[in-house]
């Protein structure tokens, strides 16, 4: 009988750190507020994922709303200008 | 009665006071609609993150009432029928 090694464990999302959002108690974000909303997206205009921001699930369906609503009203890009 | 927000992108070719003309049409549509307009911000021509209609700029214009809403919807699409408004984006407060 053969003995499968098994797979090192992906690493827990937000393990070791806690959601930047929840230590600040933040409540609701606003659409409108881009300097903070950059924060969230990268250089493409992409929203960041969890596991690079470390949210928790609930502030980062509060950030993606905000930000599609923000693209909605051309307040932040769909896609950048350079890749264009 | 529900809060509302109500974000609009005007034609940044127009004049200040045909925006203000339009503004009042809408403060007169959600009455029509019986409602109250609570506050009204003009911010005037911005830059936008991308072009809309050929144009990196526009008018936008804030504007906070309380409304039905089983009547959102009618007066939604009412400020959509408008050629000078670009965008139109409503959030409940």
């Amino acid at each position: 009988m053969t003995y499968r090694s098994k797979k090192p464990r992906e690493a827990h999302v937000g393990h070791g750190r806690k959601c930047r959002l929840c230590v600040e108690k933040v409540k609701a974000i606003d659409y409108k507020d881009t300097n903070l909303l950059r924060n969230f997206i990268d250089e493409q205009g992409k929203i960041v994922p969890r596991k690079a921001t470390r949210h928790c699930a609930k502030h980062q369906r509060m950030v993606a709303k905000a930000i599609k609503a923000a693209r909605n009203i051309a307040l932040l890009p769909y896609v950048n200008d350079y890749i264009k | 009665m529900n809060k509302y927000e109500l974000l609009l992108i005007f034609d940044p070719g127009l004049a200040d006071s045909i925006v203000n003309e339009k503004a009042e049409k809408i403060k007169k549509w959600i009455e029509k609609f019986e409602g109250a307009v609570t506050e009204v911000k003009d911010n005037g021509i911005e830059k936008l993150a991308y072009e809309i209609k050929k144009s990196r700029q526009g008018h936008r214009v804030e504007i906070k009432f309380e409304l039905d809403p089983c009547k959102i919807d009618t007066f939604k699409k009412e400020i959509k029928l408008e050629e000078s408004i670009w965008r139109i984006f409503v959030k409940r407060i």
